[in-house]
């Protein structure tokens, strides 16, 4: 297992750089100009020069990405000059709130997921199922950012219950006042992984109660309950996968749920950067999406050894 | 606790209930909202049209949603446009020179600020600035004529300590005119020019004094996070990407703001903003979605529209066949039905026939304008012998501060010109992209696939307005940004003479003839103008809607 492990962070490290390869391509093919932004809308040609030269955006792109890469492998993100903060100092502070609702749509997502689809397996072909298989369905196909507006038309300019957008109100920073501003975005976000994860552990449950060692558990008399967890056990291993990757999507930070619900986080923090082409927080912010994504794979493997033992005879 | 089978269908049953309950109050408050039934929305007693001028009360709390992505950076220059000035910089500094900008009646002109009187030379080059004695920063410090070379050199003196290229790049168009800056004595400047300028006064209501001793002890870097001005507000909490909370300045040196606490919010989606003013969390909401208008008003929200210097134009290749003939610019300027596309945009605008609107003293009242006069067009494009149809690319900006609708408004043309032989494909871009064009041009090969450019500049001061189409600004002479490559020896020829004419009356004449010049050429062609679209509900008081991208928060109270 040890091995196993060492192997994929191997593996990590050429992924993650091809990934920083990648940023800094689409970075630099992309129309428009990081100083744009910056310089004031009738600056010369002088002036911008200046200011090219005083970012190091003069130099040659292959010179750049290896200052950068250089950079980063001394923990030196950079400094945005749109922004006008230290990089590392931006990224902490999006992704502690990335994290405060990613922890909360992920809960919902795969809290809600799997007793979707465990509800749904277990009620095999009956009206539940149907029901649990079309909401799925809709999690899947619904655009977040459609449930988002909606979710605000309805418990904010509506009902009145729940703040339109912000992470916290002015006044109050208690647990509830937490609650109030995530429900909204964690919901929103939480939509697709509900319908991904209902959509696996009804399919994994089916499967595996369907194998032969269910028929002698219950011709060894035990409860449906108890045969539940046999079969959950069997039926994990996907599950797992599929719960992990939306972990690691949610915290990725969304570009859109968190615009709509003016969440600063490091998804709203990219958005911003890409409208003003602040390459230092795009390639940063894109880096640590990567980072988090790969651990977050790394995880799930490592989850997977630990639930599934011929798994761990095979590595 | 355990569960059986049982009982957790039953909360499977609870939570598809709860999902179809949901699924159906959003069907019927989106039913509510487009029939503008009374059910979803607050109403009112009665729609108060005098909050504007009631002066009767003070205090309260005023929270704004801000159409900005981010609290505006309280740097020497703000960031986020016109909304970094409009909610910060105007609140927490005061400039050297300052408009009229608590009236609505007129476009607001410089005036004295900081300085308190300011005399021109004989040879129009050397500006003698008297400033204003026993003012205090906010952090008790003395303002004096240290503070204001210190500021000048943050942005000038590449030698200074405190020097910032990034405020020397923001500021380099307020500051572009300065040669020279000392101190006389400790309340006497002089800044010399490096020609007659006398659009330096619009340049000096730009420039924002700082406090030495905080940039001193928190470095260029930090400073913003403890941003320290003059202004009529001082800064009590500050959040990046969050929150600003303001509280009035006590040691105001003239009349003091009337509100408890101002707090501004970046909230860059429009229905959040309208969600933020409907649920409460706010009282005013910056540019909401103009469909929403009507149910606005109906529901008792005070929506202020008002002309201000902001117009949006089609900005053309010139020197590109067949735009580089002027009748086929006119006959795109007469193609467009500019009324037409107000009711597109729910009435949130008004058509722009030139640069400058009605009543502004740079129209030129000479020149009709361009209204739509579809045969007209027609009959310019048969007399510039142009084969229709004719093919034209577009590019446009997606969105981007100030910019109101351009998919829709674009659609609008494309329409319209369809109708007179011209087919227009639309380039949808983003903002920065279209800074980038405007600044490279359209004759550069980026961008030569485009025959015109949607832009929105602020025309509130000559530069702003004219700069854009001066000959010297075309990169190959050096200058920026000269997106269109319009070159005219009239135009220019009256933009150096109102440069260099100190008498306001005569210098406003020269610049509606300059108008006029740049109207009949259609190197651009306008459109629309902005009305500055804010909605905020009855209980804000005594809020005049300028004509100006600023206003002024003193006399704003919030009714309890």
């Amino acid at each position: 297992m040890l091995l196993m492990l060492v192997r994929r962070l191997g593996l990590a490290v050429p992924t993650l750089l091809g990934v920083t390869v990648v940023i800094f391509l689409l970075m630099n093919v992309l129309p428009g100009d990081p100083l744009a932004g910056i310089l004031a809308p009738d600056a010369t040609a002088a002036d911008r020069t200046a200011l090219a030269h005083s970012m190091g955006l003069d130099k040659p792109l292959p010179v750049r990405y290896v200052s950068w890469l250089n950079d980063v492998a001394h923990g030196r993100l950079g400094y945005s000059p749109y922004r006008r903060r230290d990089v590392s100092e931006l990224l902490g502070q999006a992704y502690s709130n990335t994290i405060r609702l990613a922890v909360a749509s992920a809960t919902l997502g795969v809290v809600g997921g799997l007793t979707l689809g465990t509800f749904a397996a277990m009620n095999r072909g009956g009206i539940a199922d149907r029901i649990v298989s079309i909401l799925a369905m809709g999690g899947i196909s619904v655009p977040s950012y459609w449930v988002a507006v909606l979710l605000i038309i309805v418990f904010s300019a509506t009902l009145k219950w729940l703040p339109a957008g912000g992470i916290q109100s002015n006044d109050s920073t208690g647990f509830m006042d937490y609650l109030a501003h995530v429900a909204m975005p964690a919901s929103a976000g939480a939509i697709v992984s509900i319908g991904v994860t209902a959509r696996m552990a009804r399919a994994s449950l089916i499967e595996t109660y369907g194998q032969d060692f269910v028929d002698l558990l219950r011709a060894k008399g035990l409860s449906g309950r108890q045969i539940l967890v046999h079969v959950a056990k069997t039926a994990a291993s996907p599950i797992v996968t599929v719960a992990g990757l939306q972990v690691g999507f949610l915290l990725g930070g969304s570009v859109l749920v968190e615009t709509i619900f003016s969440w600063p986080g490091v998804g709203l923090l990219i958005y911003g950067a890409i409208g003003a082409r602040d390459f230092a927080v795009l390639q940063a912010g894109e880096l640590v999406i990567a980072v988090t994504f790969v651990l977050m794979n790394l995880t799930v493997d490592m989850l997977q050894l630990v639930i599934d033992p011929r798994l761990r005879k095979a590595a | 606790m355990r569960s059986s089978p049982a009982f957790r269908s039953l909360q499977f049953l609870a939570v598809a209930l709860v999902a179809a309950i949901a699924m159906a109050c959003g069907s019927s408050a989106k039913n509510a909202e487009t029939s503008g039934g009374p059910s979803a929305q607050p109403r009112a007693e009665s729609i108060d049209t005098s909050a504007e001028k009631d002066t009767s009360g003070k205090g309260g709390t005023l929270r704004i949603a801000m159409s900005a992505g981010n609290v505006p950076i309280p740097d020497q220059f703000l960031t986020e446009g016109g909304e970094g000035k409009r909610f910060v910089g105007a609140n927490v500094y005061d400039t050297i020179l300052m408009s009229d900008a608590w009236q609505g009646d007129h476009v607001p002109v410089p005036g004295p600020g900081l300085a308190t009187e300011w005399k021109v030379s004989p040879d129009k080059l050397t500006w003698t600035l008297k400033l204003r004695q026993g003012v205090k920063f906010h952090d008790g410090t003395p303002f004096n004529a240290d503070a204001v070379v210190f500021a000048m050199d943050r942005i000038l003196n590449k030698k200074a300590e405190f020097y910032s290229p990034d405020q020397a790049s923001a500021g380099a168009s307020a500051y572009a005119a300065v040669a020279s800056y000392k101190k006389v004595d400790d309340f006497t400047m002089e800044v010399v020019t490096k020609k007659p300028w006398a659009f330096l006064a619009f340049d000096m209501v730009g420039w924002n004094i700082p406090s030495p001793t905080a940039i001193k002890q928190y470095g260029n870097k930090a400073y913003p996070q403890h941003a320290v001005g003059t202004g009529p507000f001082k800064i009590t909490k500050y959040v990046d990407g969050q929150v600003m909370e303001m509280v009035p300045n006590q040691d105001y040196w003239k009349d003091k703001a009337k509100l408890d606490k101002l707090i501004v919010f970046p909230m860059p989606e429009p229905a959040a903003r309208l969600a933020a003013l409907q649920s409460g969390q706010v009282d005013w909401a910056e540019v909401p979605p103009p469909d929403s208008i009507e149910q606005l008003k109906s529901a008792g929200y005070n929506v202020l529209l008002k002309q201000y210097p902001h117009a949006l134009y089609y900005g053309f290749n010139v020197n590109k066949a067949p735009f580089n003939d002027v009748r086929v610019r006119q006959a795109i300027g007469y193609g467009i039905d500019r009324v037409g596309m107000v009711s597109v945009i729910s009435g949130a605008g008004k058509p722009a026939t030139q640069l400058m609107y009605e009543g502004n003293a740079w129209r030129d009242t000479s020149f009709a304008g361009y209204s739509y006069d579809p045969a007209k067009a027609k009959q310019l494009l048969a007399d510039a012998g142009v084969k229709l149809p004719l093919k034209m690319t577009v590019a446009y900006p997606t969105g981007g501060s100030g910019n109101m609708w351009p998919g829709p408004m674009d659609e609008k043309i494309q329409q319209d010109l369809k109708a007179i032989g011209i087919e227009v494909s639309l380039a949808p871009l983003e903002w920065n992209t279209i800074l980038t064009l405007n600044r490279a041009g359209l004759y550069s090969p980026d961008y030569q696939k485009y025959d015109a450019y949607f832009f929105s500049p602020n025309t509130q001061t000559p530069i702003g307005a004219f700069g854009s189409f001066l000959g010297e600004r075309i990169p190959k002479n050096g200058g920026c940004c000269n997106g269109t490559g319009y070159d005219s020896k009239d135009f220019d020829g009256l933009m150096t003479q109102a440069a260099a004419e100190f008498d306001q009356p005569k210098q406003d004449v020269l610049l509606a003839k300059a108008e006029g010049v740049l109207m009949r050429d259609a190197a651009i062609v306008p459109f629309m103008h902005d009305l500055n679209l804010r909605v905020m509900t009855n209980k804000v008081r005594g809020w005049v809607q300028p004509q100006s991208w600023h206003g002024d928060m003193r006399s704003v109270w919030v009714k309890s």
